[in-house]
């Protein structure tokens, strides 16, 4: 009985510590999952409006790796789409790339320029000659403002 | 005895295990620690504004009866912009950024000896001038303090 007793304690510590989802909350501490939608009911709502208020639910691509202070989205199909944070008012943690995450902004089709590629590169530590390639601005999804992120 | 243990284990495993979801508050601007120089300059955004919304709303204030910030508060932090710690410790190697924060607190202390609008506004431009170099994030948020 004592071995079963044993057995029991470490089944029950081992399941517990493995099943503890761990959700972090950056900017709007009030956020709320309702109505939270997938990238790709974003794309649907985007092919016939230009913005759309919005909590999507989305893989983290990358991060800025100098703080953490922009993200890119996965939106399937190789799309991504650029997130920024209000007001510069938080930023998220710069591990955090392939988890899921649900960001609440208002997104649109967006054109980023010259610069800020350049911008977004460097803080991805990308190397020079990635940098000195970009002469075109883009054209792509974004949040420039998210007011919140539920990082799961 | 132990029978009874072994049940309240069951009984503590499946209860205990039904809550799955840990909400964890981040409270802080940045999960990843501000650098030194990151968080004076949060300081100066914070000392302009308190600034803006004093001296040009009230008329009876002049730059130095302000009351809700220090002067010298402002004067030590604008002077940290040569000594505080950068995110990117690459910032300070070409001189370049030291330029721009020298061309920065020149206009913060020409706008303390002459506090007109014009002076004000180039203050913020010369900061958001510096930013359009080495930080583009923090711009929209900058140009909020221009004053009309």
């Amino acid at each position: 009985m004592k071995y079963i007793i044993h057995i029991a304690l470490v089944i029950s510590i081992i399941s517990c510590s493995n099943n503890i989802q761990e959700k972090q909350i950056f900017g709007d501490q009030n956020i709320t999952e309702e109505g939270k939608v997938s990238a790709l009911e974003l794309l649907n709502t985007l092919a016939s409006k230009d913005s759309v208020q919005v909590k999507l639910v989305a893989k983290i691509n990358s991060i800025c790796q100098k703080k953490g202070c922009w993200m890119y989205v996965d939106l399937g199909d190789t799309t991504e789409m650029l997130v920024r944070f209000k007001d510069y008012e938080f930023f998220v943690p710069m591990d955090a790339t392939d988890k899921i995450a649900m960001i609440e902004g208002m997104a649109k089709v967006d054109t980023l320029s010259v610069e800020w590629q350049k911008h977004l590169k460097e803080d991805a530590n990308a190397s020079q000659e990635e940098i000195d390639a970009i002469s075109e601005p883009k054209i792509m999804y974004s949040i420039a403002e998210a007011t919140g992120v539920i990082i799961y | 005895m132990l029978k009874k243990i072994f049940f309240l284990i069951i009984i503590i495993t499946i209860f205990g295990c039904s809550s799955t979801t840990k909400e964890c508050e981040n409270i802080q601007i940045n999960p990843n620690g501000e650098s030194e120089l990151a968080l004076v300059m949060r300081a100066l955004y914070t000392n302009t504004l308190d600034i803006k919304k004093e001296l040009f709303t009230n008329t009876d204030t002049t730059i130095t009866n302000l009351n809700s910030i220090n002067l010298e508060e402002f004067k030590i932090n604008y002077n940290a912009l040569h000594t505080s710690k950068p995110t990117d410790l690459n910032l300070r190697i070409d001189g370049k950024y030291e330029k721009f924060a020298d061309t920065y607190i020149n206009s913060s202390k020409n706008f303390i000896n002459n506090s007109s609008k014009e002076n004000y506004n180039s203050m913020v431009n010369n900061c958001i001038q510096c930013h359009e170099q080495f930080c583009l994030g923090a711009i929209k948020k900058i140009q909020k303090l221009y004053t009309k």
